[in-house]
């Protein structure tokens, strides 16, 4: 029996991965933007948490701390005798920062949000102490958030996405949506990529350091 | 929810083993009593975001604090507790309300208290969880 056969080519390659590399790389800037955008959203919402509230007044266990308002306290210097003033107050709320780690390869995009040492007694209050039960404000704020930073994240990628579809009518290399979905979607479902994992960075450097174990 | 969890770490002979069984058990909701014994674990509700993902799937996020007076004595506790709930896979609860589908670690830091001279190791899990 004559054998006989068939082939199919794709004869366009270098161009095919070409453009395939500028998707990865318009959605990798796309996220960084967004994550940027809600970062700001995610500082703003830990800070609306802290509810003002009178000088010594303080929150009931489990909820989140109260921030009191800036105010100027007098105390006696012991060795001059003068009488000092110092504001304390707000040092929480003040603290809370945001910052787009640098992109490395392997790594992933990851937004870092923390309260300097200007508040240093912020996980304290989220973890509590011997002597404190804890008064979560951190965790709970930024876990309200991640839907929308999800949301935000998986719509910059459709518009990446139906943007180069526009784009590539007038280009020799077609860009199918799905085939570029399908090329992206494991990647944010696997969470490989984008690391929406919430936990503390010493966490997720573990779990990338896991990552290159196995 | 929580009274399963907590009675699911209950029936461990290595953690009980570690912070006491039964009544003697150091595992306290929100705050140790005065002087408690050490050492002792604190669990609290960290974060209950309210949402629902698909299939009915709720999140929740439990956090545990372990204080010991050496480091060494927390690490083990706390290595004990992440075997039990550093699982991406059904906790077997016996309840007769919920399921917990999935349990995970998620972060947490070392401290230690000056005064006390205690150390504290605070864990993070968030549990998947549906009703039955």
């Amino acid at each position: 029996m004559s054998e006989f056969e068939s082939f199919m080519a794709l004869q366009n390659k270098d161009a095919v991965i070409a453009s395939l590399k500028q998707d990865f790389s318009d959605v990798q800037v796309g996220v960084q933007e967004i994550m940027a955008m809600n970062g700001v959203l995610i500082q703003k919402s830990l800070q609306d948490s802290l509810i003002p509230a009178p000088a010594d007044t303080y929150s009931a266990p489990g909820s989140a701390p109260f921030a009191h308002e800036a105010h100027t306290v007098n105390s006696r210097s012991k060795t001059s005798g003068k009488i000092l003033s110092y504001s304390i107050g707000g040092e929480l709320k003040k603290s809370i920062r945001y910052k787009i780690l640098p992109l490395m390869l392997g790594e992933p995009i990851t937004l870092k949000i923390y309260s300097t040492s200007l508040a240093f007694y912020g996980h304290m209050l989220e973890f509590g102490t011997s002597k404190m039960a804890a008064r979560p404000w951190f965790f709970p704020g930024i876990q309200q958030m991640l839907p929308s930073l999800k949301g935000a994240i998986e719509a910059r990628i459709d518009e990446v996405v139906k943007r180069k579809n526009k784009l590539s009518k007038k280009r020799a290399v077609s860009s199918d949506k799905g085939a570029i979905l399908r090329q992206l979607r494991p990647m944010i479902d696997n969470k490989e990529y984008f690391n929406l994992r919430l936990g503390t960075l010493t966490e997720m450097k573990n779990w990338t350091a896991d990552r290159y174990a196995e | 929810m929580t009274e399963d969890l907590i009675a699911y770490l209950n029936t461990d002979a290595t953690l009980t083993g570690l912070i006491g069984a039964g009544t003697a058990c150091r595992l306290y909701p929100n705050f140790a009593p005065k002087d408690a014994t050490r050492p002792y674990m604190v669990y609290r509700i960290q974060s209950d975001p309210g949402r629902t993902k698909g299939n009915n799937v709720r999140e929740r996020m439990y956090g545990f604090s372990i204080f010991a007076d050496t480091a060494l004595a927390a690490e083990t506790i706390e290595r004990r507790l992440k075997m039990l709930l550093d699982k991406d896979a059904e906790i077997a609860i016996t309840s007769s309300a919920y399921y917990i589908k999935a349990s995970r670690h998620s972060g947490g830091t070392s401290m230690y208290e000056q005064d006390t001279r205690l150390h504290h190791r605070a864990a993070l899990y968030t549990l998947l969880y549906v009703e039955k």
